[in-house]
């Protein structure tokens, strides 16, 4: 293999409209290299989660294209495209839908069309990235909202994708489980596209940020920059915690 | 989050364990199914027939250490049906003996599915179901309404905290008024869950057609073979000698 390997996720000039003609994204231009880490920040209605439904082609962009790991998203290759690229939503309930933890994390690799052992292989590696092993017999229900979000994980990564997305992953975690959540990003090789208005969770674990505004990219850049500009995220209705304290890498 | 029960609830009790617990799922739904089958063909009369199936269940619930109230509370839905065996004697000619017959059929269903559920966790029993070649789709649908009822629930309650935390109490009747908007609330936000859902799985490749599930082997061990084949004996006996 010669020169360097094709960006994990492109996106030129991206437009979209919702039906009823509401303009969420109005020409997103970004490219993401293999093993970046990119938190994508925005106030509410932004556009964020819009764009994470574009990335794996749920939904189409009006205008502009994207493309993950240099294929062109499209419909002939979704099923490709959604291997490569694992989404992790917001609430853990609208992805663990099977009985237990372990049918769920194994749902991905049964669509793929793996055979019964090698989908199983992968239910316990994910399972064990996520620190859950020993845990697939449980019901959803059983557990707690930090180990929901874990297992909805796992049953992404039970895909091995080479890029995953993850919206608002911090969200309703308390501050252990928002931790540890966090720690086992971190350990995670994938190329990361993290959208959230957790401004110290992008910090802590991305090294680059850009901010999203009226469907448009504000800014982009290294994100204690972003971070350390008061007005810049002022301008686009972020703030940082009162008393929060960057210490620059 | 209130994601969490408690309580001695029907799930508490099918994740116990016992030697009824123990067995493969699918050795106790054949059994328990043939065993309602034979209660089922039996002729009003049969009542050593019934008695015998009676005492075979009993021991199951011994066997299973379920304790007889929450037995009992279990089975109080069989009263509809018990109050509609007990016209029987009124209506029709000989019925007396038909209405016995009928309510001693419906105990012996419902407390051998009280059993089926009390000691089988419920994604195994519909695994049983599903190795047993139940149609897909049915296990499919049961799954999902078992999963999202939980979530359904907690968003009920949550609801209904929220507005009993705004002076709402239910023994009002003005108030109850609110419980339209409660249903019509809760209706909206499943449509709109169910279509969260159904993005989710689509991203994870789902084309329109459930994987069989792989993780969760069973396997019948000779327990399962011995309960079976007990079973099978003791209720062709019941059925061929009892009558």
């Amino acid at each position: 293999m010669t020169g360097k390997p094709p960006p994990a996720l492109e996106l030129s000039d991206v437009h979209y409209s919702y039906p009823d003609g509401h303009g969420a994204l109005r020409g997103v231009s970004l490219r993401v290299e293999a093993g970046e880490r990119v938190a994508v920040l925005g106030p509410n209605g932004a556009g964020k989660s819009t764009l994470c439904l574009q990335l794996n082609g749920i939904l189409e962009p009006t205008r502009g294209s994207v493309s993950v790991c240099g294929m062109a998203v499209g419909r002939k290759n979704l099923k490709e495209v959604r291997r490569r690229l694992g989404v992790v939503f917001q609430d853990p309930d609208d992805m663990l839908f099977m009985p237990t933890v372990e049918q769920d994390v194994a749902f991905g690799p049964s669509n793929l069309g793996l055979s019964e052992k090698e989908a199983c292989a992968r239910v316990e590696g994910a399972l064990f990235d996520v620190g859950m092993e020993g845990m697939g017999g449980r019901s959803p229900h059983h557990l707690s909202h930090g180990q929901k979000k874990k297992a909805a994980t796992a049953a992404v990564l039970s895909m091995e994708p080479e890029v995953l997305v993850l919206d608002e992953p911090s969200a309703s975690l308390d501050p252990r489980a928002r931790r540890e959540f966090g720690a086992i990003l971190a350990g995670l090789s994938q190329t990361i596209v993290m959208v959230t208005h957790d401004l110290p969770y992008a910090h802590e674990l991305c090294e680059r940020s850009v901010i999203i505004d009226g469907g448009r990219i504000a800014a982009d850049g290294p994100t204690s920059d972003i971070l350390g500009d008061a007005e810049l995220l002022a301008a686009h209705d972020l703030e940082l915690p009162h008393g929060f304290v960057m210490n620059h890498h | 989050m209130g994601g969490t029960h408690h309580g001695g609830g029907i799930e508490a009790v099918a994740a116990g364990d016992s030697p009824v617990h123990r067995l493969d799922p699918r050795a106790k739904i054949v059994g328990l199914i043939g065993l309602v089958v034979v209660a089922v063909s039996l002729p009003p009369g049969a009542w050593t027939a019934f008695a015998a199936i009676l005492a075979i269940l009993t021991g199951l619930v011994a066997a299973a250490g379920l304790r007889p109230m929450y037995v009992l509370r279990r089975m109080t839905i069989e009263i509809p049906f018990l109050l509609a065996a007990a016209m029987l004697p009124f209506t029709v000619e000989d019925g007396l003996a038909l209405g016995a017959a009928v309510g001693l059929k419906v105990t012996i269903g419902v407390l051998a599915m009280v059993i089926l559920s009390s000691t089988t966790p419920f994604p195994r029993l519909l695994r049983g179901f599903e190795l047993l070649k139940a149609p897909r789709l049915i296990t499919v649908i049961v799954a999902f309404m078992w999963r999202y009822l939980h979530v359904l629930s907690d968003e009920v309650s949550r609801m209904k905290r929220a507005r009993e935390a705004r002076g709402y109490s239910a023994g009002w009747l003005w108030q109850a008024a609110s419980t339209g908007p409660l249903i019509a609330t809760l209706f909206i936000r499943s449509l709109e869950r169910g279509e969260r859902v159904y993005l989710a799985m689509t991203s994870r490749g789902y084309e329109g057609s459930m994987p069989t599930t792989t993780a969760d082997r069973m396997a019948i061990r000779t327990r399962d073979l011995a309960f079976l084949s007990t079973f099978a004996v003791a209720l062709a006996s019941i059925r061929i000698f009892l009558p």
